[in-house]
């Protein structure tokens, strides 16, 4: 994480941010969505006597910095020792606990413009939130061998074609009702997979995981050897690479893998986060690591490109392409909120096992998941606040 | 409370832009101290937040090496479900490390988005340079994202020779040690090709 090339990737990067930082002198793009929104009291209409909220539009949900703080602190704890449902967490507060993606969508049919502005800003909130950090260990995993880069580009162009086409694709032809409900289902959908996880089922299989591998590891014990070797001599070689099938060699192993698979994966992916106007980027790793089933020493550089290619394209999507204005102040005290988790959360995790975290998770999955469905589908809350 | 050390923050940022330079040079330096300070305190939050949670960022490492290790040895066996139970925890640990040091990254980046939120209030709309032969012009985030880039990226140069960030790198590379070297799989290179068999992924083993 902290190797010497990183700094070279930090440079690209940023340059790749500054030129994002471009902006054509007589784009605005807030007031230029503000002004073609219709104006008046009624949803999806911007009622201009009301005091500015999100973004400085009038009317817009008052960001709550403190609620923001404290969300936060509960994702970087979560991030910290569950791992990958930090990601969630953060998408989950900004669509639902800041009321952002109930806003955005209010604009779905009266404003386009102003919809897509506002969702494109929860998206850009959450970008930060993709391992950076590990997308500048790519060039280090690369030399070393361990990036199989057909996958990371199938993940990749999966994640790029989602991106552009879902909201080509759904633009216009979405209702609120049914945005809220799949949002919903979405949420429900993940809080039911971790339930699951958590049950004595789940947990015994990765039990008998952990002692099947303990139990090799003391047969083996013997016979150790303990050779250095030069990890950039050999590495990973493309044997042959077909629309279904690539076969790569990995020190004399071969593996294969279908490149539809990560390719389908990847625009399932971005469809989603597209969609419900979250990043992609945390849904990436967990998909290498537990739906691909990949080894692990292959897995680390693969998602780092992912994520690197992923992050650049929002970046230029997002910053360029569509000049979205950001509001700062919120990612500020998130990030501190971040910093407050990642200090409690390893302390804690002695004390408290993930699978209580996780529980705590699926709970509030099935209260967002149930409400924001029930919302969508039926047209009223089955939980409060109605 | 905020409201009565704003005015002490805003007069400590602008003073650096107020120095006598001309105005184009005041505004770089004035950006650059401010990328200065966001660096320094990003640096140390992630090192303070590092040495408070070293032994557990250590223990995921370890375990992570360990069955990774693991399953390369099970390769070495021919035992593939072996394999792939190590491989499965390989994975857990590897998206804990990831997520975590993900957290500490976005630790560092904290102070960023306050000063851009005050380059804003102070800056907005003022174009400081404009790409020649064109109608685009740049602002402070073009000289804020840069000047930050340029000084983190000397920030690491000079880390060697601050005591406390130095000390926070020798426990890193003593942590790194503790947690062992990870198996490459180099040493299944020495296996007989006769003997090579094709160790599939669950689901990304060819479903065609």
């Amino acid at each position: 994480m902290f190797k010497s090339r990183k700094s070279l990737l930090i440079m690209a990067l940023a340059a790749l941010a500054v030129v994002a930082y471009i902006q054509p002198a007589f784009a605005d793009r807030l007031a230029d969505a503000i002004s073609a929104t219709p104006k008046g009291a009624e949803a999806g209409q911007i009622n201009t006597e009301l005091a500015p909220g999100f973004l400085g539009i009038p009317g817009g949900p008052s960001v709550n910095l403190v609620i923001g703080f404290v969300w936060a602190i509960w994702v970087g704890w979560i991030f910290s020792t569950v791992g990958a449902f930090g990601g969630i967490m953060a998408g989950v507060g900004h669509i639902t606990i800041y009321g952002f993606g109930n806003y955005a969508s209010t604009f779905k049919k009266t404003s386009p413009v102003m919809n897509k502005l506002v969702t494109d800003s929860i998206r850009v909130s959450n970008q930060w939130l993709v391992g950076t950090s590990a997308a500048m260990s790519s060039f280090n995993y690369y030399k070393m061998g361990r990036l199989v880069l057909p996958l990371g580009l199938s993940l990749a162009a999966g994640s790029i074609a989602g991106s552009y086409l879902v909201p080509w694709l759904t633009a216009g032809k979405v209702s609120l009702k049914a945005y809220i409900g799949f949002f919903g289902l979405f949420v429900l959908a993940l809080g039911c997979y971790l339930f699951y996880e958590t049950t004595p089922k789940g947990q015994a299989g990765k039990k008998q995981a952990k002692e099947a591998a303990k139990a090799f590891e003391a047969s083996i014990k013997d016979e150790k050897e303990g050779a250095k070797v030069d990890t950039a001599a050999m590495g990973v070689k493309v044997v042959s690479f077909a629309p279904t099938k690539c076969i790569f060699t990995f020190y004399g192993v071969e593996f294969s893998f279908n490149p539809l698979i990560p390719v389908v994966g990847g625009f399932i992916i971005a469809a989603l986060a597209s969609f419900l106007g979250v990043g992609g980027g945390f849904l990436l790793v967990p998909f290498l690591t537990s739906v691909a089933g990949l080894p692990m020493y292959l897995v680390a550089g693969t998602s780092a490109l992912a994520v690197l290619v992923g992050m650049t394209t929002s970046v230029f999507t997002y910053m360029v392409v569509k000049d979205t204005p950001v509001f700062w102040p919120l990612i500020g005290v998130e990030l501190l909120g971040i910093l407050v988790g990642s200090f409690i959360g390893p302390r804690t995790s002695k004390y408290i096992p993930d699978v209580w975290l996780k529980r705590l998770f699926v709970v509030l999955a099935l209260y967002v998941g149930i409400r924001y469905s029930s919302k969508g589908f039926l047209g009223y809350s089955l939980l409060p606040p109605f | 409370m905020f409201e009565s050390i704003y005015p002490i923050i805003d007069s400590l940022l602008i003073a650096p832009y107020r120095i006598g330079l001309p105005a184009l040079a005041a505004f770089w330096l004035g950006t650059a101290a401010i990328a200065l300070w966001c660096t320094i305190a990003g640096e140390i939050s992630m090192g303070l937040i590092y040495i408070w949670n070293r032994d557990y960022y250590t223990d995921l490492n370890r375990e992570m090496t360990r069955m990774n290790n693991i399953s390369i040895e099970a390769i070495r066996h021919k035992q593939k479900d072996t394999f792939k139970s190590a491989n499965k925890w390989a994975n857990e640990y590897f998206g804990k490390v990831f997520f975590s040091h993900a957290a500490l990254f976005a630790v560092s980046l904290w102070p960023v988005p306050f000063a851009m939120a005050w380059l804003q209030s102070r800056f907005t709309g003022i174009d400081i340079h404009t790409v020649p032969f064109t109608e685009f012009s740049l602002g402070y985030p073009f000289v804020f994202i840069l000047s930050y880039i340029i000084v983190r990226y000397g920030f690491s140069k000079i880390r060697p020779y601050i005591p406390l960030l130095k000390k926070i790198d020798d426990l890193r590379a003593e942590d790194a040690k503790k947690a062992g070297e990870m198996t490459s799989w180099n040493e299944l290179a020495q296996i007989p090709e006769e003997n090579n068999e094709t160790v599939g992924s669950n689901s990304l083993e060819s479903k065609a």
